[in-house]
């Protein structure tokens, strides 16, 4: 004689069967001792677990999870301070590089690469072919040249800012006054900080809901 | 056992913390903190670590409340941070399991007090009442954590086996396997003191 399966009896009890395997079940139990028994044994441990009573607590924990909310909320707001300080500084970064940085570099190369573009430009086809290797190794020499004093400068980056400082208010070669400059420095820094917070507190957003998920 | 499923007025109170007002947070953890510290108490057997817990579900709650569906029931979701919380609890603690031998509970503590103490029946049943439910909780904790789990979700947060697979980051195959197998260990461990 074939009997109920463990999982068949557990499904039972979960009231998880459909109406025509419960029939079944029921019909197989009126006839079955030992599937009765077992049953029994299940429903004896339900009934049990059911009866089990909740534990006192033995004191209100409403003080101390207060205590540590409060200290929570402070955190949000220094949190909140310093979400605005990074990107701050990284604007004055971003400032001091655009207007030292980007005026140096444009003054002292813009002679060289005036000249390399104008050469580029204006020489004719023919004459172009006829120079030909001599212009491409005089571009290329020019070039080098233009690279391993850009490399030096960098290297001698304080030498440079402070040059591009002396010259200041000088940004001709921008095509822009210094005043526009300045306008236009601000609005790219403005753009990116706007930019940037949303990003962060996206991201935050973000990596709060996967803790929480993880929590579930 | 009874949860506080919650409702409208529970779901202003979220609303009001979330708007700042502790006082909110406060009546929450209130109504819930009973069953929170149960949750725990079961999974882990030691009454100051189920307070410990139950205090920092109740944290981890409010860090996350801005990410709570407010369109639904705030206690389940507060029940399911605490059984995670346990859960895990238990298994970075890799606690050797519960000896059916071992004096419940197992932080040392004498006689477990009810939050409705029993005065309806006699002196003597009432002992052998209080016997029984130390055994069971005994029984309870002996289990491997992952099958002591589905037994709160099942048997004492009534969820059903999808919300148990969701709750659980598991199959529903594996979650029933789970607790059918946990059943079986607790009617074997339970027979002797049933039988009593």
């Amino acid at each position: 004689m074939f009997h109920l399966t463990e999982e068949q009896l557990n499904l039972y009890m979960d009231d998880k069967l459909s109406t025509s395997e419960r029939t079944a079940v029921e019909a197989h139990l009126a006839g079955c001792d030992a599937c009765r028994a077992e049953l029994a044994s299940l429903q004896a441990l339900f009934t049990a677990l059911d009866a089990l009573q909740p534990a006192a607590l033995a004191a209100d924990l409403t003080p101390v999870v207060l205590r540590g909310v409060a200290a929570e909320r402070r955190r949000t707001v220094r949190r909140r301070r310093i979400s605005w300080l990074v990107p701050a500084l990284q604007g004055v970064a971003v400032v001091l590089l655009l207007v030292f940085g980007w005026s140096a570099l444009v003054m002292r190369y813009s002679e060289l690469t005036q000249r390399i573009l104008a050469e580029a430009l204006y020489a004719s086809w023919a004459n172009t072919l006829a120079r030909g290797g001599a212009l491409w190794a005089a571009t290329v020499a020019r070039w080098q040249t233009w690279w391993a004093e850009a490399i030096a400068d960098v290297l001698d980056l304080p030498a440079v800012l402070g040059q591009a400082i002396s010259h200041w208010p000088q940004l001709p070669d921008l095509g822009l006054t210094a005043p526009q400059a300045i306008a236009v420095s601000l609005a790219v820094v403005l753009m990116w900080l706007v930019g940037n917070s949303i990003l962060l507190r996206t991201t935050a957003v973000r990596q709060g809901l996967n803790r929480h998920l993880n929590h579930q | 056992m009874t949860f506080n499923s919650g409702g409208t007025e529970e779901r202003a109170l979220v609303a009001r913390t979330l708007a700042g007002d502790d006082d909110a947070f406060a009546a929450l953890v209130r109504i819930h903190q009973a069953t929170v510290y149960n949750i725990a108490y079961r999974m882990v057997g030691q009454r100051e670590t189920a307070q410990d817990l139950a205090q920092e579900a109740f944290l981890r709650a409010f860090k996350a409340l801005d990410t709570f569906d407010l369109k639904r029931p705030f206690g389940p979701w507060l029940y399911r941070i605490a059984t995670n919380l346990s859960i895990n609890w238990v298994k970075r603690a890799r606690l050797p399991t519960v000896s059916l031998d071992a004096p419940y509970p197992a932080d040392g503590d004498d006689a477990e007090p009810l939050a409705v103490p029993d005065t309806s029946a006699e002196p003597a049943a009432r002992f052998a009442q209080a016997e029984m439910q130390k055994q069971l909780r005994q029984i309870i904790l002996s289990l491997p954590p992952d099958y002591r789990v589905v037994i709160e979700l099942r048997h004492f947060q009534e969820m059903s086996y999808e919300e148990m697979a969701e709750a659980l980051k598991a199959p529903i195959g594996t979650v029933k396997t789970r607790l059918f197998r946990a059943r079986r260990l607790l009617r074997d461990r339970l027979s002797g003191v049933l039988d009593q």
